[in-house]
């Protein structure tokens, strides 16, 4: 088992009309034939950048690269950086292959499947029209997708998230490299197509004995896939090594706040350790550690499990606070001809549950089940087709228009996309004083803007923020406005559609915080909304399981998830991948 | 605390990568230059009688930069206009011109050279007894920088007097698209349902009919003058607004700070107009200019067939066609003065739509 | 593709050319000065009355708009109904004592100059403009596309704001100015190189033999000039796509399999413009055939625009009304051609997976 890639000393950087960038700063690493290692990070770290310029994917007129990529095989080492266009070009697709994070739009779409992976045959191995089909149709068996023949005809559109990936992975191996890429390939995926794609990877690398640099934000994949790892932050290598090893001691204190920062599912901690519990930065960018420590033996951190059966059971002898039943909502997607075919999709099929005050019901499941349309079925942004809404012993259904504005006082909704959520020509202080006005919540407009500076910092900004754009802030602080704005109307009801699923692993910590801080504080009531079980587990007194407009499951959430009574639950349990060691 | 000033709003980054664009603010400077000629009007022109017209056909078809010396006579028939009415529509002269090529004073007589073709250099003498018939006992003269037209009348003003007629169609004509367009296009993406449906018919029906043969039925129909050139060019270029305008709103409503909006227990109209329609003026006013410089053309083409402003009022277009034939002489540039003159405020509107589209391109 | 989609196509665009009939001819004699003035421009000032209410009897100028809309419609349609005396040349289908149910051709009236039938003159003149804005539009897609290409290959280099600079002359031109120009500078002054005429029309007839020739000499100006302004736009346009297409995702891929740029260029880049190129080119008809008016005008071109000229110049209702229509249903039915296009080109639309 050789070397293979030699990354020596690499930097990169890119320049604008203002500035210089630099998104990778002088790492260095190497991976031997057959072995997978991978690059962890958050965004921002500059792990995706590395990738594109092993591959020299970058625009060369506005990136720069510097140092040494050695690429050995057959006895020949060769500097990547060093070669022409030219030269690059006979590495890729046949020696280095890629596999890129978003399978929607990496196809062509004006050109069939079959064709665009045929092409790679016939460009590096010569092959004629006619063996290059059958051998990809071979590689669409491998790759396990159903009617090869009948895929090899079709047209990206047609296909499902998971079967483009698998037609990547089958363009990527097609010749047989000895190295593949894989750029978070399955972050924009279902958890259980996630799963299958990570068992076909692997056999793969098995069988064609092919080294994998495999780029992720999720620990638990690093955990079941690879060999070796590097924790990337800010552009460098902060620590790297085997991953048994560095999994079970890390040394640096990133690397510790990462491992802790993602819910432990075997304990609930009070409070989610966030990366700035384990390292301070300083102004020059340099790191230290705090000296913290969380161990899973210390028990003033973990949440005590009697004094949860205590608290739940006290909340569950009261009234509830929102009661659904019944619900129907069905959408029709207009099918060819005249409009009269239309295949119908019952987005949300007959449900119904309720939740008590106080309580933090989790609402699980894959894309596509129904839990956001659910949401806005609950808060009235859209009308079912059938069924009852009660709030704090209101028909939801029946109130006129003014009624129901009065009624959005109580009850408010956090979305996922931190960049879509704020009107980018307000400012940030306007934009959460604005409700409080049309609501007249307080006599005066500058008692408005007492309230909201108040606010902001109750969610962790600072006064100064109130004349701001939205532009000017990060993604998790955008989050943090848009929770000031729910607050705002001081409502008691909160719909938290994803609303941490866009966001860093660390910064998912801090909001998640958040939110746990406002519900003591205020004693709220949630609706949780997540694809991610993990989360959902540790944030949720109760958990809704939902699978294709159903609700498959509900119940106590640390019961679901050890003694999971429905398939689908199980299924979606398994399909976790679990972080060995800590 | 920090004062208002110091964040920076979205317009503002907008307007600071507009003003590295060179074309672009090339054009907004040429803009403005012809928008002060137009406020000014008859102030600034050598010749400030209405429409510029005025004749003097010994002198027809001056070489640009001739010197000419005149005498004048004082008319009979005087009239005075305020000062208001001089600047908007011009004052009528209180005095003959006379070209001459020299004058003697003898006496009480003043003897003029006067010009009778002054292209083909033939004059006439002529006695005045200037005391009698009024007439002035020295020369001025005057340089004609553009030259004169066939007429005799001074390009330079014409020009001038033509670029009021070209801003304000363009201006009106693309200030009712834009009202028009965005009226109808934010109440079709909206509310959609049967009000979409209805406005994309009518935009569909509109947009079938190619803009200049629309124009061209609606100004046959109501006559000849400026009034239905607005109309027409008006309620023809709404649809290309409209239809951005939909579009966008199309993409904004979907947008979670519209659905957060309506969960906070906003009503409709301050949605509308308080977050949805300020994130479409972007668009907008890329479109706005497009738009203008779409009328312009189209206003120089209406002009130049006879419809849109009458002789004498000038315009660009039909100064082109008064002098169409004179392109195969040595006087060419009585015909490509005014068509270069509408190029190129085309293109200064053209490189300001541009200059705005790139400056708020998110990326 | 399917008959559906074909159908449904073609009854929406058939409803448009019959909203846009009804709407022009609306527009149209509600203006008209139906108080004679229109009359007196046809026949001269010195008409008597009776000649004047005669002339407005029969061409309906003494009615209501609405009504003279139905007439006109009556005329245009291919199902009509008239009362006994008029003669028109069509299948009898059904008689009463009074009207008369028949099938024909659509009829679009007399010119009110040379008494000829309207649709005789417009047929005559179609080809002309047919065959222009043809030669226009294949010589604008073609060097447009190639320009764009340049450009987008070399972006911000000086070729590229060449490219960009000329193209934004090009749509920053008046169509009549072009005409002017180019006749003047190609046709004129450099006459001695070129040997084109300014001048000139599809055929010309030989003075001795009376024979018609076609004349692909007359052709090459006024296409040029006609294509001008397509040109610059579908420059503009291929260059912008271009540059678009080149950041997508799917263009990355290509490139991580090795792809020389060139292959990637053409086989991937160049198919996935067809479609925005295909709504430019198709957008800018209705501005060809309007910029034709202009051309055939200036160069003597014998076609729809220079009749269109000619009627509103002298005031011909008849002929002008019946070109715009003409031209409108002409372009109307392009656009449904187009519709279909771009199924054809386009898998997504082809097959709504």
């Amino acid at each position: 088992m050789g070397l293979l890639l030699d990354i020596q000393h690499l930097s990169t950087s890119f320049k604008n009309e203002e500035r210089e960038f630099v998104a990778v700063d002088d790492i260095s690493f190497s991976l031997n034939q057959g072995e997978t290692i991978a690059i962890v990070g958050e965004s921002g770290s500059g792990k995706s950048v590395t990738s594109l310029s092993i591959m020299r994917l970058l625009n060369e007129k506005s990136s720069r690269i510097s140092g040494n990529i050695l690429f050995s095989r057959n006895g020949h080492t060769t500097d990547l950086l060093k070669l022409p266009e030219r030269g690059i070009r006979r590495f890729r697709g046949k020696e280095i292959s890629m596999i890129f994070q978003e399978p929607m739009t990496s196809l062509n779409p004006v050109l069939k499947c079959g064709e665009q992976v045929s092409e790679s045959l016939r460009l590096h191995l010569g092959m004629s029209r006619q063996k290059a089909k059958e051998k990809t149709i071979a590689l669409f068996e491998k790759v396990k997708l159903p009617r090869p023949e009948h895929i090899y005809h079709s047209y990206p559109h047609q296909l499902s998230g998971g079967q483009k990936q698998r037609i990547m992975i089958a363009m990527a191996i097609s010749c047989n490299p000895s190295l593949l890429i894989a750029d978070e390939p399955t972050t924009a995926l279902d958890v259980t197509v996630q799963k299958n794609i990570l068992e076909l990877l692997k056999e793969i690398q098995e069988e064609y004995k092919m080294s994998m640099i495999f780029i992720t934000h999720d620990l638990g994949i690093v955990s079941e896939l690879a060999h070796q790892v590097a924790i990337m932050y800010k552009g460098k290598i902060v620590e790297a090594g085997k991953v048994k090893d560095i999994f079970s001691a890390p040394q640096h204190p990133y690397t510790k706040g990462l491992l802790a920062c993602k819910p432990n599912l075997e304990v609930r901690w009070k409070s989610l350790p966030t990366i700035h519990d384990f390292m301070k930065e300083d102004e020059k960018g340099g790191f230290s550690s705090t000296g913290r420590s969380f161990s899973i033996q210390d028990k003033s951190l973990i949440e005590d499990t009697t004094e949860r059966e205590k608290r739940l059971e006290d909340l569950y002898k009261k009234e509830p606070l929102l009661t659904i039943k019944n619900i129907h909502k069905t959408f029709s997607i207009r099918g060819r001809g005249w409009g009269l075919s239309s295949t119908k999709i019952h987005a949300v099929d007959d449900v119904s549950f309720s939740v008590y005050p106080g309580e933090t019901l989790g609402l699980v499941g894959e894309s596509g089940c129904g839990k956001s349309t659910l949401g806005k079925i609950i808060l009235r942004l859209l009308e079912p087709n059938s069924g009852e809404i009660e709030y704090g012993g209101r028909n939801l259904r029946n109130l006129g228009t003014k009624d129901m504005r009065l009624m959005r006082k109580k009850m408010q909704v956090i979305f996922q996309d931190p960049y879509s959520s704020l009107n980018p020509i307000k400012r940030i202080g306007e934009a959460i004083s604005e409700p409080m006005m049309v609501h007249k919540i307080y006599p005066s407009k500058n008692a408005c803007k007492n309230a909201t500076i108040e606010l902001l910092e109750k969610v962790g900004l600072k006064p100064e923020h109130y004349h701001c754009y939205p532009h000017e802030f990060s993604g998790g602080q955008r989050q943090r406005i848009v929770i000031a704005r729910a607050l705002s109307v001081q409502p008691e009801f909160i719909v938290c559609d994803e609303c941490v699923s866009a966001l860093d692993v660390s910064v998912q910590a801090q909001i998640i915080n958040l939110l746990q801080e406002l519900k003591k504080q205020h004693g709220f009531s949630y609706i949780f909304i997540s694809h991610d079980l993990g989360v959902v587990k540790y944030f949720s007194d109760r958990i809704a399981v939902m699978h294709q407009g159903k609700i498959v499951e509900i119940g106590e959430a640390d019961q679901v998830y050890h003694s999971p009574a429905s398939e689908y639950t199980r299924l979606l349990i398994d399909a976790i991948p679990k972080l060995v060691a800590v | 605390m920090l004062k208002p000033r110091e964040a920076i709003s979205p317009g503002k980054i907008a307007w600071k990568r507009f003003r590295r664009d060179k074309w672009g603010m090339g054009g907004l400077i040429f803009i403005m230059l012809c928008l002060v000629i137009s406020l000014l009007g008859y102030s600034i022109t050598p010749d400030p009688t209405p429409n510029a017209d005025r004749q003097c056909l010994e002198i027809s078809l001056a070489k640009p930069f001739t010197r000419l010396e005149f005498i004048k006579q004082e008319k009979t028939s005087k009239t005075s206009t305020g000062f208001l009415k001089k600047i908007i529509s011009g004052a009528p002269s209180d005095f003959i011109y006379i070209p001459v090529k020299s004058i003697q004073l003898k006496g009480d007589s003043l003897i003029a050279e006067q010009y009778i073709n002054y292209r083909k250099g033939i004059v006439d003498e002529q006695s005045y007894l200037y005391q009698q018939e009024k007439i002035s006992t020295s020369s001025m003269s005057r340089t004609f920088i553009l030259g004169t037209d066939r007429f005799g009348r001074d390009v330079l003003s014409r020009m001038m007097i033509g670029t009021r007629i070209t801003m304000m169609v363009g201006f009106i004509a693309m200030g009712i698209s834009l009202l028009l367009g965005l009226l109808l296009g934010a109440l079709a993406g909206y509310f959609r349902g049967w009000v979409d449906t209805t406005i994309s018919w009518l935009m569909n029906v509109i947009w079938s009919i190619p803009t200049l043969l629309l124009v061209l039925t609606i100004t046959i129909s109501m006559g000849k003058g400026l009034l239905p050139v607005f109309v027409a060019v008006g309620l023809t270029m709404w649809v290309d607004v409209a239809r951005i305008v939909r579009g966008e709103i199309f993409s904004i409503r979907e947008k979670d700070f519209v659905t957060a909006g309506k969960a906070l227990g906003f009503r409709s109209p301050r949605i509308i107009f308080k977050h949805i329609v300020p994130n479409v003026m972007a668009s907008v006013l890329v479109i706005a200019s497009s738009n203008f410089a779409a009328a312009i053309l189209i206003e120089s083409g209406l002009s130049f067939l006879g419809l849109g402003a009458q002789p004498p009022t000038p315009t660009w277009g039909n100064m082109i066609e008064t002098h169409r034939n004179f392109i195969i002489t040595e006087h060419a540039h009585l015909a490509l003065i005014p068509g270069f003159a509408i190029m190129f405020l085309v293109l200064a509107f053209t490189m300001v739509s541009n200059g705005l589209k790139n400056a708020m391109d998110k990326r | 593709m399917n008959l559906s989609y074909i159908l449904k196509k073609s009854l929406y665009g058939l409803i448009i050319i019959l909203s846009v009939v009804f709407t022009l001819s609306f527009i149209f004699f509600s203006f008209i000065n139906t108080d004679g003035k229109a009359v007196y421009e046809m026949t001269g000032q010195n008409t008597d009355q009776k000649t004047v209410d005669e002339i407005k009897k029969a061409y309906h100028l003494d009615q209501p708009v609405w009504k003279q809309v139905l007439y006109y419609a009556n005329d245009l349609s291919v199902i009509s109904v008239y009362p006994q005396e008029i003669n028109r040349r069509g299948i009898k289908v059904f008689t009463t004592s009074q009207k008369t149910w028949m099938i024909k051709w659509p009829y679009l009236g007399k010119s009110f100059q040379t008494d000829r039938s309207v649709g005789q003159i417009i047929s005559n003149a179609m080809p002309g403009t047919i065959v222009l804005a043809v030669t226009a539009i294949i010589f604008a897609t073609f060097i447009g596309v190639l320009l764009g290409m340049v450009a987008a290959r070399h972006q911000n280099s000086f070729i590229d704001r060449s490219i960009i600079f000329l193209a934004s002359g090009g749509m920053a031109l008046p169509s009549f100015f072009a005409a002017i120009l180019i006749s003047w500078l190609l046709g004129y002054v450099l006459h001695h190189i070129t040997g084109l005429p300014t001048w000139g029309s599809l055929y010309y007839v030989d003075e001795y033999t009376g024979e018609k020739y076609l004349s692909i000499r007359n052709l090459i100006l006024p296409a040029f000039t006609l294509g001008i302004r397509p040109l610059s736009v579908i420059a503009q346009l291929t260059r912008n796509n271009v540059l678009e297409i080149q950041q997508m995702d799917f263009i990355r891929t290509a490139k991580a399999k090795g792809l020389p740029p060139g292959k990637i260029l053409f086989r991937h880049t160049l198919i996935n413009i067809a479609n925005p190129l295909i709504t430019a080119i198709s957008g800018w008809l209705g501005g060809m055939l309007a910029g034709a008016v202009f051309v055939e005008y200036i160069f003597g071109w014998q076609g729809i625009g220079k009749i269109l000229v000619e009627g509103l110049q002298k005031l011909d209702y008849p002929v002008v009304m019946g070109s715009v229509i003409t031209i409108t249903c002409l372009f109307v039915l392009l656009n449904i051609i187009v519709d279909f296009l771009y199924a054809v080109v386009d898998p997504r639309v082809r097959l709504k997976g």
